[in-house]
């Protein structure tokens, strides 16, 4: 394997013409370029083949910038930098905060090539070193979660929070190795993502690491998307198990004792702690209860929901 | 003569660069209409994606690519849909080219590869092969290897066809001018895309058996499924007549010939329905 370092990929969607060509020129030497000058080619080839950086103008089509933020949120690109191209006089139409939430930094059209250079780069190194976010999943990990439990238990509306696991899943890693378990995960985490976020723009999805995760929702929504969860996990599992495992409907491993036992197939918890405002006042007294719930989910064979029902 | 060992190494390396395919016009239109319906359901929109090659290897490349998720695992538009989302389905087709101009004989296999999608998922059922909707999916995709043909090579696929009218078994012919014959080209694509081995070597195999491996059983079915819908003439191929048929096909799946009546039952009916549908599709496409 060679150690030279692998030229990042850049995608421009620029106009043809002054500075943009200058920077291109620039640019070309560090960097692997492809530019585009249709939205729909350049929608396409983030999905198939997304780069690490966008140089994207503004006023070139307002609504496939919508789509592409769409896509950053949908997939956790994370690691995608968006930077967006400015002219000075239309500064004052950016004040979607949605938009500054989503993007990585700005560049006026009379930036010099030079300044570009070190903003792409100073960009990329951001990137990897503030990061909360679970690098396997990309979804936002303990401090971010942290701050979501206590944003939650002020809120107005009811809500509940979910806390997500895999049961036997250390007997999945143990047979199938841990880069079976990591595709798991992976999966895992765009299934509760895709469900979360169809059912409500109002919700929080965090990993708090290994197959741990968490989610905020509205109170009235959650048992229909714990039921959803459930569901697609269920759907998708035979893709992950061996026909053998399947077919003999449970696994063959050692316990802690190094003797060889059935074990259940991989299946998921979740726990529900529906939050009122004024019940709990510490993210700690969540996690406790958190933890008496999911004591009751796991003792149920197979895959399971449980809401706390107490006051 | 252009020489065939060239030309196929030119065409693999134009597949390589291929980075998308065109699907039909009244399809996209149709799946961007359900998607926008906040009523449809997931179900209703993997049953009409499921009926267009194109479209089912791009849901299937995006959610096996290795940057979403691991790669060659997911083997079905449901289960592709489930990790992917409503809201990228749609981006996903909203960025669908359409074709620009389709012959009509052309949509015919889009017909044919409907037609043997429900057949060999009939097959798989009586048969108890594991997971007959992987294998539909794998009906469906079986004459990718044309649609490339069709869209990448246009003069060359008409060479092919004129060898065919006059004569020439099909398969023959697109090996005298691709050197590579469609089987083998829509594999290859399905490769370059990460999509699973288990539908890559059904697809490669359909017109030779000897090319399984591990997937003998699937194979064979395909291969049965494929000349089956041909023999009850629904949709268009390059053959006017049957294709060839290897009789290992019975014995490797255990099919009796009396089964075969059994199947024709099971079909008739989902062919029946299937046909408004293409009806339609042919209606829209002229």
């Amino acid at each position: 394997m060679s150690l030279k370092k692998e030229k990042k990929d850049i995608f421009l969607f620029l106009p043809r013409k002054k500075p943009f060509t200058d920077w291109a020129k620039l640019l070309r030497k560090d960097f692997k370029l492809k530019h585009f000058y249709k939205s729909k080619d350049l929608l396409s080839a983030l999905l198939f083949l997304p780069p690490q950086v966008i140089l994207y103008y503004f006023n070139r089509d307002r609504k496939a910038f919508e789509t592409l933020l769409q896509l950053k949120q949908n997939f956790n690109l994370v690691s995608l930098a968006i930077i967006l191209v400015f002219e000075e006089k239309d500064l004052r139409s950016l004040t979607d905060d949605r938009i500054l939430r989503l993007i990585d930094d700005l560049l006026l059209t009379t930036s010099s090539p030079l300044e570009l250079k070190i903003r792409i780069n100073l960009c990329l190194h951001r990137l990897t070193r503030i990061s909360d976010n679970n690098p396997l999943t990309g979804l936002p990990g303990n401090v971010s979660i942290e701050l979501a439990i206590k944003k939650a238990l002020e809120s107005e509306e009811p809500l509940a929070i979910g806390y997500v696991d895999l049961d036997n899943f250390k007997t999945y890693n143990d047979l199938y190795g841990f880069s079976a378990g990591d595709e798991v995960i992976k999966n895992l985490a765009r299934i509760l993502q895709t469900t979360i976020f169809e059912k409500t723009s109002k919700a929080f999805l965090g990993h708090i690491g290994g197959d741990d995760f968490v989610f905020i929702v509205p109170l009235s929504m959650a048992e229909e998307i714990s039921k959803e969860i459930l569901q697609k996990f269920k759907a998708l599992l035979p893709a992950f198990l061996s026909e053998e495992d399947l077919k003999r409907g449970y696994f063959i491993a050692k316990n802690r004792q190094g003797v060889l036992r059935e074990i259940p197939l991989l299946s998921l918890s979740i726990a529900l702690v529906p939050i009122t405002k004024g019940r709990f006042k510490h993210p700690g007294e969540v996690a406790a209860r958190a933890a008496q719930v999911k004591s009751v989910v796991k003792k149920m064979p197979g895959s399971n929901y449980f809401i706390d029902r107490r006051a | 003569m252009p020489d065939p060992s060239e030309k196929r190494k030119e065409v693999k390396k134009k597949i390589k660069k291929l980075e998308g395919l065109p699907s039909l016009p009244p399809i996209v239109q149709k799946l961007n209409a359900l998607i926008e319906d906040e009523r449809s359901s997931l179900n209703q929109i993997a049953d009409l994606i499921e009926k267009d090659q194109v479209i089912t290897t791009k849901v299937l490349r995006l959610a096996n690519s290795a940057f979403y998720g691991f790669p060659r695992k997911v083997s079905t538009v449901q289960q592709a849909m489930m990790l992917l989302g409503i809201n990228v389905l749609k981006i996903l087709i909203m960025t669908s080219s359409i074709f620009e101009i389709i012959s009509k004989e052309d949509v015919g296999l889009w017909e044919h590869s409907v037609g043997v999608a429900a057949c060999a998922k009939i097959i798989a059922e009586m048969k108890e092969v594991s997971d007959p909707q992987e294998v539909a999916t794998a009906g469906l995709l079986h004459d990718l290897g044309k649609v490339v043909q069709m869209i990448a090579f246009k003069e060359d696929y008409e060479e092919v066809k004129k060898k065919a009218g006059a004569g020439v078994p099909p398969l023959q012919a697109e090996l005298e001018v691709f050197g590579i014959d469609h089987a083998e080209m829509g594999a290859f694509l399905m490769h370059q895309w990460n999509l699973p081995e288990r539908l890559i070597e059904m697809v490669n195999s359909h017109h030779d058996l000897s090319r399984s491996k591990k997937f003998r059983k699937e194979s064979a079915l395909l291969h049965l499924a494929d000349l089956l819908v041909q023999a009850r003439g629904y949709g268009e191929t390059t053959y006017v007549g049957l294709p060839p048929f290897d009789p290992k096909a019975l014995s490797i799946l255990k099919v009796h010939p009396s089964e075969i009546k059994e199947i024709y039952l099971k079909l008739e009916p989902r062919l029946y329905e299937l046909k408004f549908f293409t009806e339609e599709l042919k209606r829209e496409m002229v």
